[in-house]
């Protein structure tokens, strides 16, 4: 492996573990929790036009890596431990006040991603989702 | 059983409407006739003796105006299902309406019920009586807006569905304004189709995406800001499509054959799209498999999968999976949108893919780089800080 690749390489693990780290603080607030977040930085995202297919594919396969790797954060219990430097961003935004749900006692569990569709868009189909 | 097990009925109680929307894709609603409790009961009964259903049962009673139908109607229909019912299986009936009718006697059936209520108002009452009209043309906004007010009062929790028309893509603070001084807290919002005999004018626009993604990050971020939307259908379905781990399984029931039940106010039984029932095809008929008063759910089921519209539609399913790089948090799409606006069920993207997954899933996958990069900074920052100073 290059030097290259490998600083490349570490990029991207630093990233899909600050991904993970992220996630296993806000998961717990449920859908609505990570609405609110994501609202803050959201902006006119980048067109279709202008991300390529693959990369599209790529951030939807890194992303829910990353969902499964905050689960198993969240199971473990880590994030609630602020002396582990490891997880020092979730326990920071924790102490923020965002907990308010549960991945087992909130939105996520209960309704979700067990419909891709979700059911039909004629119907808000939102009723097990709050 | 063959396939996913039903996890939503959608029953036309009666195909007549009150109103008479310029958007409306339902070719029957001048029709009065309206279902019979025996019907009913063969649909429910079908169901569970033949342990089709998922153990959470949608019931939305749709695809014409329900409240025209009395209140005895539905009270006599729900104590049925209910009867019918396996213990493990828990049936949620839904409506959606346009809220004209009602009134105390309603909002005691909704309560008594726990019915989720869906109201169609397109915002203020200048965007929403442009299309959403009585036959003779005048506006509906002061009734449904009745209606509302009856919900509010009797504390009856609902969500509305909006028509996104070209004066209300523009100002999504008239819009966000509007709820909030009606007090409505969960929205949904469909941009207007190109579905049966209707075409969108929306549609017709070039910049329709771009102007779409603008209103919806504004409104979302604005809604945010409020405290006081707590559902936003576009943002919050994608999320959970998006952000879920990676072994969970997703399904599109709008592809997959009875996963939906789609039945007619005289037992026509149709399944996928929910729109298909009343509208007519040269290559698929009437898109209707049996009807139940004489067939039963097998034999309705078996004509499905031998039909050549769900070969075509999982074809077309086959190749968003192939081309599609969204098709993870789509399935496979919407079959009536293909039809109708591909011409073909065994294509790919439609405009309606663009709108309802293409542009939520960008938008919060955006949101998400931007948080995962915000929250990096801080941290950095905060590790900075605590570091020791050098005197």
């Amino acid at each position: 492996m290059s030097a290259a690749d490998k600083t490349s390489k570490k990029k991207s693990v630093r990233k899909s573990t600050q991904a993970a780290l992220v996630l296993s603080a806000v998961i717990p607030g449920g859908i609505a929790g990570l609405s609110a977040c994501l609202s803050a930085t959201a902006q006119a995202a980048v067109a279709p036009s202008q991300t390529s297919p693959a990369a599209i594919s790529e951030r939807l396969e890194s992303i829910r890596a990353a969902v499964s790797a905050a689960q198993e954060i969240e199971l473990s219990g880590k994030t609630t431990s602020p002396a582990d430097p490891s997880v020092e961003v979730a326990w920071w935004w924790r102490n923020g006040g965002w907990r308010n749900g549960g991945w087992r006692n909130g939105g996520w569990g209960n309704g979700g991603w067990h419909n891709w569709n979700n059911g039909w868009h004629n119907w808000g189909n939102g009723w097990h989702n709050w | 059983m063959v396939g996913v097990p039903t996890s939503m009925v959608v029953i036309q109680p009666t195909g007549f409407c009150n109103i008479d929307c310029v958007y409306c894709y339902l070719p029957n609603r001048s029709d009065k006739h309206v279902i019979a409790l025996e019907t009913v009961e063969r649909v429910f009964a079908e169901l569970f003796e033949g342990a089709r259903s998922a153990p959470e049962l949608t019931v939305v009673w749709h695809a014409g105006e329900p409240l025209v139908v009395s209140p005895d109607f539905y009270r006599a229909a729900f104590a049925m299902i209910d009867r019918l019912k396996p213990d493990h299986v828990c049936v949620k009936h839904s409506f959606q309406t346009n809220g004209m009718l009602i009134n105390d006697e309603w909002c005691d059936l909704f309560l008594a019920h726990d019915v989720g209520v869906g109201v169609s108002v397109d915002g203020p009452a200048a965007i929403h009586d442009a299309n959403r009209k009585t036959r003779s043309g005048k506006g509906t906004h002061a009734q449904t807006m009745a209606g509302i007010a009856k919900l509010r009062a009797r504390s009856v929790p609902f969500h509305v569905i909006s028509v996104l028309s070209r004066a209300s893509l523009v100002d999504p603070q008239e819009l966000l304004d509007f709820y909030l001084d009606a007090g409505i807290e969960q929205v949904c919002f469909n941009v207007e189709e190109s579905e049966g005999s209707h075409v969108s004018t929306l549609f017709e626009m070039r910049d329709l995406p771009e102007a779409y993604r603008t209103f919806l990050t504004a409104f979302w971020q604005r809604a945010q800001a409020s405290g006081r939307i707590r559902f936003v259908r576009e943002i919050d379905l994608a999320i959970g499509r998006i952000f879920r781990p990676e072994e969970a399984e997703g399904h599109n029931i709008q592809v997959e054959p009875m996963a939906m039940l789609n039945v007619g106010s005289r037992g026509e039984v149709s399944t996928f799209s929910p729109e298909f029932l009343g509208l007519k095809d040269e290559r698929y008929g009437d898109f209707v498999f049996g009807n139940i008063n004489a067939d039963s759910l097998d034999t309705i089921m078996a004509r499905c999968l031998a039909s050549p519209l769900y070969r075509d539609i999982k074809a077309g399913v086959a190749a968003c999976e192939a081309e599609c790089p969204y098709f993870s948090v789509c399935g496979g799409g919407a079959p009536v949108n293909k039809l109708f606006e591909n011409g073909r069920l065994d294509s790919t993207e439609t405009r309606y893919c663009t709108l309802a997954h293409k542009v939520p899933t960008d938008l919060v996958i955006n949101a998400f780089d931007g948080l995962v990069a915000e929250r990096a900074q801080q941290a950095s920052a905060f590790s900075s800080q605590r570091e020791p100073q050098i005197v």
